[in-house]
């Protein structure tokens, strides 16, 4: 398996060993895997009960009911399935800003490595990954396979990208729910530096299309907390805006600011049901992975229990 | 002491001043801030940022509060320095602010004189009356300082009325010491005291500061007589115009510290008794000494310094208690210029400032006397003026003092007069015109002029037509007639009505001259025109600057001789006035010609 210094690092993978990427929503795979399929089907997990129809297949007749209340139903159960997984990379030239508080390293790269961790996760649970690179337009498009060359592929991929050009997420979203036709995970790796409106109504777009939505909202300690002192002259990445402030007296501002976009962002996940997980460069990526995978799995089995009891 | 405020009354009770109003200069510091925050503004990182937006967001909600934020800091740092200048500069309210804002009557203005005059150094035993003095200013500025902090207080001295040392000033602690200070070194002055126009400057202020004003006058002094009560006040006290300024307001308190009982001697004057000194011959002056003790003074001496060299003392009378005794006192200048003179009184009283006196005398290298001698003679010694020339210059080893020039009257025009102290017109005809306005400029200049008369005079008329003038010209009175005593006759001797200055240096006096000099041939001098029923022309005033003569002669040796070539024959038995003046050129005195 070909891995990258990188975006792959021995010590994330290690400690990626074991855990597992589930779709907490059914899944449309074409194989047999270990998502809840969208389609019914007659796998081990029973689903529920119908009457029998003609052209049914007798062998998933339940005789007990039969025997008891003398009427034909069949027994139908959840098809799993295995997992379509697109990862979206945000590659505009915001994200190439990178603080002292992460060692310098931008946001593209600690998101470029991220993105590999997980491929690496789903590819190594036998699901499809797939990468797609945007700035304001859809720039490298990788699509969902398994095998370990695609992971190749995908780090390649993302070997070669830099951040360039301005985010539009307002028409990128819309174009990425119609690309994507068959619903699939979706994981979204983006500082979301766009008008809240319009990530928002992405987001809605995504999920009413039936995508499974994860957005790792990328952003660097400095823009979490912007903890400047001295006057700083603030130069647009991807724009022209130039601002001479005194940080100090805007700090609390911009955490409100901050605050304000994060809780809008996240409260329409959660209307969604997509995950929203706020990322901060200066964490380490394995304990920030590792969490929150952790996290999802629980939730995951918590769901999945409480269903079936 | 730097005041601010505007308007009139208002304005003076509102008055700020500073304890160190230089300080204030620190007031330009209070742009320091604007300063420092416009080049902070210039100061700054340059960041590349992504979240702008963010930025946009919190920049836009805050920009106006931000904004007034940095103008309010940046304004309450002007304000902190400001306040630190003005704290440094040490700032005041004037006193009676606070009493006027409540009604009160306002301040007192506390005014002290101190009498720093010569005669407060009076020394009594071991303690002065200058230190007496020192003490109770001390003493009444604690007190004040206590009892009227608020009061302003002006200290003055009376030999700089102009001058004072602090001026309505609050007696602060450092006020107080820093006065305390200069108070040690306090020390009497050379001046006398003279608080009249202290006085009237004090009544100039209390007067501008309006009417309502409040004032106490403390004078600590050793109020001496002729000073305090002098006599032009003519028994008026020097503080009435105080009184009369605010009878109800200002209050007068009179503390006196010194001695009672005096025992002083005092050297009260040193003058030249002849005005001109001259290098190399003796010059006169007269010592006045007084003495204020209850005994009489003996063994007292007079100590001469003349231009730096001592001389031997000189001794002095005994003087009763009470009186003034004259010493004349010979001293001989060995150059010419300005020299220094310096007499003292050997006396061991309280207030050596008056036992010394000191003079500068202008010492001339000789008297330039020029005889114009109007009947020359080829034998020297048949010549009219070879004995007034001796006398002036005699021959021998002892100067006279006089350097002595002998011209014709034609010469008159073309000599510089201004050379000569003195001109001595012997029996010249009556001058020409040219001749005559020279000798005017000459009289009108200072210089002194003596005329001899004889026979190249001629007709009287002739000379009063030049000389008199219808009393314009240069002789006081007009010439009469010819007068010439009859054979055998002594002549007229001379008689003198009042003083002169030439005659009453005449070692001889007045008295003895008509034994001695006698006159057989003279003019007599005509009425003055111009006085109607005056006394005859028997002499000039004393104070006349113009000085003419008849026949003289320097009788001392008690031959009779009338004129200057010692013709003349005796006089008359009764004598009459001629018009004579007899003088030592040495007495000559630079008139002020008006």
């Amino acid at each position: 398996m070909p891995t990258s210094r990188k975006c792959l690092s021995p010590e994330i993978l290690a400690r990626l060993g074991g855990l597992e990427l589930r779709a907490r929503a059914i899944a449309a795979g074409t194989v047999s895997g270990m998502h809840r399929s969208a389609y019914r089907g007659f796998s081990v997990e029973f689903a529920e009960h119908r009457p029998y129809v003609p052209g049914d297949d007798i062998r998933y007749m339940d005789w007990r009911i039969f025997g008891r209340a003398d009427r034909l139903y069949v027994k139908q159960y959840e098809e799993e399935t295995n997992l379509h997984c697109n990862l979206l990379l945000d590659a505009s030239r915001s994200m190439a800003y990178g603080g002292p508080a992460a060692g310098g390293q931008s946001k593209f790269d600690y998101a470029a490595m991220l993105a590999a961790s997980l491929a690496h996760v789903i590819i190594n649970q036998q699901d499809a990954a797939g990468l797609l690179l945007f700035d304001h337009q859809i720039r490298r498009t990788l699509p969902p396979r398994s095998g370990r060359t695609q992971l190749a592929d995908l780090v390649t991929l993302l070997e070669q990208a830099a951040p360039d050009g301005q985010t539009d997420v307002k028409i990128l979203f819309h174009r990425l729910a119609d690309e994507l036709r068959r619903r699939s995970m979706v994981i979204l790796i983006s500082d979301l530096l766009a008008p809240a409106d319009d990530i928002v109504s992405g987001i809605e777009h995504l999920c009413f299309a039936g995508h499974e939505l994860i957005v790792f909202h990328v952003l660097d300690d400095h823009e979490w907390h912007f903890p400047f002192v001295e006057n700083v002259l603030f130069e647009g990445l991807e724009d022209d805006a130039r601002l001479l402030v005194d940080p100090q007296s805007l700090r609390a501002s911009y955490r409100n600011a901050v605050r304000r976009f994060v809780t809008r962002v996240a409260h329409a996940c959660r209307r969604h049901h997509a995950d929203y997980v706020a990322v901060n460069t200066r964490e380490p990526l394995a304990g920030v992975l590792c969490g929150y995978l952790a996290r999802r799995a629980a939730a995951t089995r918590g769901g999945r229990g409480a269903r079936r009891r | 002491m730097t005041h601010c405020g505007a308007g009139a009354a208002p304005a003076a009770l509102l008055a700020v001043a500073f304890v160190n109003p230089a300080l204030l200069g620190g007031l330009g510091l209070a742009a320091l801030p604007v300063l420092v925050h416009l080049l902070s503004r210039r100061q700054f990182r340059r960041i590349a940022w992504g979240a702008t937006r963010f930025l946009l967001e919190a920049e836009r909600e805050n920009r106006r509060r931000v904004r007034f934020e940095q103008w309010l800091l940046v304004a309450l740092r002007c304000l902190a320095m400001l306040l630190l200048t003005l704290l440094v500069a040490r700032p005041f309210v004037q006193p009676g602010l606070v009493a006027a804002l409540l009604g009160g009557p306002g301040p007192v203005q506390r005014i002290i004189i101190l009498d720093d005059s010569a005669s407060v150094g009076f020394r009594s035993g071991t303690t002065t009356d200058i230190s007496t003095l020192r003490q109770a200013a001390r003493r009444l500025l604690a007190w004040l300082h206590t009892a009227a902090a608020s009061d302003p207080v002006t200290v003055r001295l009376t030999s700089q009325p102009g001058e004072p040392l602090i001026a309505a000033q609050r007696l602060t602690d450092t006020a107080l010491e820093d006065l305390a200070a200069r108070l040690d070194t306090l020390d009497a002055s050379n001046l006398a005291a003279r608080p009249q126009p202290l006085i009237d400057t004090v009544v100039g202020e209390l007067a501008a500061a309006g009417r309502g004003v409040r004032a106490d006058v403390y004078v600590l002094s050793d109020f001496q007589r002729s000073e305090w009560l002098p006599s032009d006040v003519q028994g008026a006290s020097v503080f009435a115009p105080l009184a009369r300024l605010a009878p109800d307001a200002v209050r007068v308190v009179l503390i006196a510290t010194g001695t009672a009982a005096r025992e002083n001697i005092a050297l009260l004057d040193v003058q030249l008794e002849r005005p001109q000194v001259v290098a190399g011959v003796p010059a006169v002056l007269a010592a006045t000494i007084a003495n204020y003790t209850r005994h009489e003074l003996a063994e007292l001496f007079l100590q001469v310094e003349a231009a730096g060299m001592p001389l031997p003392p000189v001794p002095v009378r005994a003087i009763a208690p009470g009186a003034t005794h004259t010493v004349p006192l010979e001293v001989t200048f060995a150059d010419a210029g300005y020299q220094e003179l310096i007499v003292s009184l050997q006396a061991a009283d309280g207030l050596p400032a008056d036992d010394v006196r000191r003079l500068t005398a202008p010492v001339k290298p000789a008297l330039a006397v020029l005889v114009v001698n109007g009947a020359p003679a080829t034998d020297a010694l048949r010549d009219e003026v070879y004995f007034l020339r001796s006398a002036l210059a005699p021959a021998g080893p002892f100067a006279s003092g006089i350097r002595v020039q002998v011209a014709d009257p034609e010469q008159l025009e073309a000599l510089a007069l201004d050379r000569f102290d003195c001109l001595a017109l012997c029996n010249v005809p009556p001058p020409r015109p040219g001749a005559i306005a020279a000798l005017e400029r000459f009289v009108q200049a200072g210089g002194g002029l003596l005329i001899f008369l004889g026979d190249q005079v001629g007709d009287p008329d002739g000379y009063n037509r030049v000389l008199y003038r219808q009393a314009e010209g240069l002789l006081p009175l007009p010439l009469a007639e010819l007068h010439r005593s009859p054979a055998g006759e002594p002549g007229v001797g001379l008689v003198r009505t009042g003083e002169h200055p030439v005659t009453a240096m005449l070692p001889a006096g007045d008295a003895a001259l008509p034994e001695y000099v006698r006159f057989r041939t003279f003019y007599r001098c005509a009425e003055d025109p111009s006085r109607q029923g005056g006394a005859p022309a028997s002499g000039s005033a004393p104070s006349a600057p113009r000085q003419t003569s008849g026949a003289p002669d320097t009788a001392a040796d008690g031959h009779d001789h009338a004129d200057a070539d010692g013709s003349g024959a005796g006089g008359p038995s009764q004598p009459r006035p001629p018009p004579v003046v007899l003088g030592r050129f040495t007495d000559v005195r630079q008139w002020d010609y008006r």
